[in-house]
């Protein structure tokens, strides 16, 4: 099953997150970024699966939550979505 | 002992408080470090205190609701992030030494002070009036005095400043828990208070409000942005150097939600009417004099007196000695005493908390009688 990461700035944020995703019904966990995701060093990101993103993203939206990046994570590893 | 030294810290604090901080340094490591459960449910306290203070402030984000180690250091870091050498600032007359001596350590500050008599707002207004300009980079505010229990017409004060484009940091550490402060009402660029008063979370613990931008006071390890030099541009971690105070912090939640279960209306209105039922014993006293308004819109629940002829010190020695627990002294507050006209004598200070009982200050009023010459 494929996923998605949120790559969120700080653990405050990525709390934020997890939060309002939870409380949709949104399945999440929270981890420690991948080294080299961010450039600035030492993030947290909000894994999600794959057929959640869309509400994930409009949830996100249209709070004051801000991710950093996205990230797909599949077979081939991690890709930065644009 | 009878504790009636609120204003200094709420030595009686709810039990969910005291369990609270217990659970929390068994079950609770650093947050934002590692990502165990142990720093995870440390990370979710620290979200669900911010969220807690934010609803009980007014405050849009609670990412703008900040940890410090307490009041002062919170005034210390408003101050810091708004006040430079060579500045301008105003003052009102009843403020504390963790906002006068800062400003005092300021190279070539120029510190405008409205001095005016207790429980006289207009006049208050007045000088805030006359003294804030839009080239005042700061007015620092207290909401109410530590000393005397004035409450100072913030919300005016508020609007003056709004109305010129000058910032505003409100020390709500007399009022946070007693009184309603609501950042919407008043959109402060800072309020400060301390966990461990009307908030009645544990000592080590302080909150600042922040709306805007804040300059880092201390610098160091926040978990965030660790490849870079620079302290992250973000709050609240730009704030928040270093291990915070983990149990201080669970407990200061638990003593959030003891206060808005309580309702700070109802909190308000217990600690006034203690402040008058002392108030009204000690009028019957001709040697004590007391500073008190019957007005509970210019006094919160704190009553300073003076037996005259007698020594501040000594007499508080004495009504400890009978197991009463009171302040004596300048109260770190010597601006106020100056524009009290206190200063020569110092005062002692009676501050209720919402566990002290109309019988117990019927039992003090009685051993202030019998101590008055």
């Amino acid at each position: 099953m494929n996923h998605y990461l949120i790559l969120c700035r700080s653990v405050t944020q990525a709390q934020r997150a997890r939060l309002l995703l939870h409380n949709a019904g949104i399945s999440c966990q929270i981890y420690r970024a991948p080294a080299g995701l961010s450039r600035r060093g030492c993030g947290y990101v909000v894994r999600i699966r794959e057929s959640d993103y869309a509400q994930a993203a409009r949830l996100l939206q249209a709070s004051p939550i801000r991710p950093v990046k996205w990230f797909l994570e599949d077979s081939r590893g991690l890709s930065e979505l644009h | 002992m009878i504790y009636f030294d609120a204003a200094a810290t709420t030595f009686q604090k709810p039990k969910s408080v005291v369990e609270a901080v217990v659970r929390a340094m068994g079950t609770m490591s650093s947050p934002g470090r590692g990502n165990y459960a142990s720093a995870g449910m440390a990370s979710e306290t620290l979200l669900r205190c911010r969220m807690e203070l934010a609803e009980l402030f007014g405050a849009e984000d609670p990412e703008g609701i900040v940890f410090t180690s307490n009041a002062t250091h919170a005034l210390n870091a408003a101050i810091h992030s708004l006040v430079k050498p060579g500045g301008r600032v105003v003052i009102s007359g009843y403020e504390h030494n963790a906002v006068t001596r800062p400003l005092h350590a300021v190279e070539n500050l120029s510190i405008h002070v409205v001095n005016t008599p207790l429980f006289q707002p207009q006049a208050m207004l007045e000088g805030f009036d006359r003294l804030v300009t839009p080239e005042t980079d700061a007015v620092i505010c207290t909401h109410v005095s530590n000393v005397f229990g004035y409450i100072l017409p913030v919300r005016e004060i508020a609007e003056i400043c709004r109305s010129r484009k000058v910032p505003l940091i409100l020390d709500a550490s007399q009022s946070a828990g007693s009184l309603p402060v609501d950042q919407r009402v008043l959109q402060a660029d800072f309020i400060a208070m301390p966990g461990h008063k009307g908030l009645y979370g544990p000592q080590g613990t302080g909150v600042l409000i922040c709306r805007g931008d804040a300059l880092p006071l201390l610098r160091g390890g926040t978990g965030s942005n660790s490849l870079e030099q620079e302290m992250p541009e973000f709050l609240p971690d730009r704030l928040e150097a270093g291990t915070h105070n983990v149990p201080g912090v669970a407990g200061l939640l638990a003593g959030v939600q003891f206060v808005r279960k309580l309702g700070v209306e109802e909190i308000s209105r217990h600690a006034y009417r203690l402040k008058q039922q002392l108030a009204g014993a000690l009028r019957e006293e001709k040697n004590i004099e007391i500073f008190s308004s019957d007005d509970p819109e210019l006094q919160a629940g704190v009553l300073s007196f003076i037996p005259r002829g007698q020594d501040v010190g000594a007499f508080c020695e004495q009504l400890g000695g009978a197991g009463f627990a009171l302040r004596a002294g300048y109260h770190c507050a010597p601006f106020a005493h100056r524009t009290a006209g206190t200063v020569d004598t110092g005062t002692i200070r009676f501050s209720a908390s919402a566990f002290n009982s109309g019988r117990e200050v019927e039992a003090l009023a009685a051993a202030v009688k019998k101590f008055t010459k």
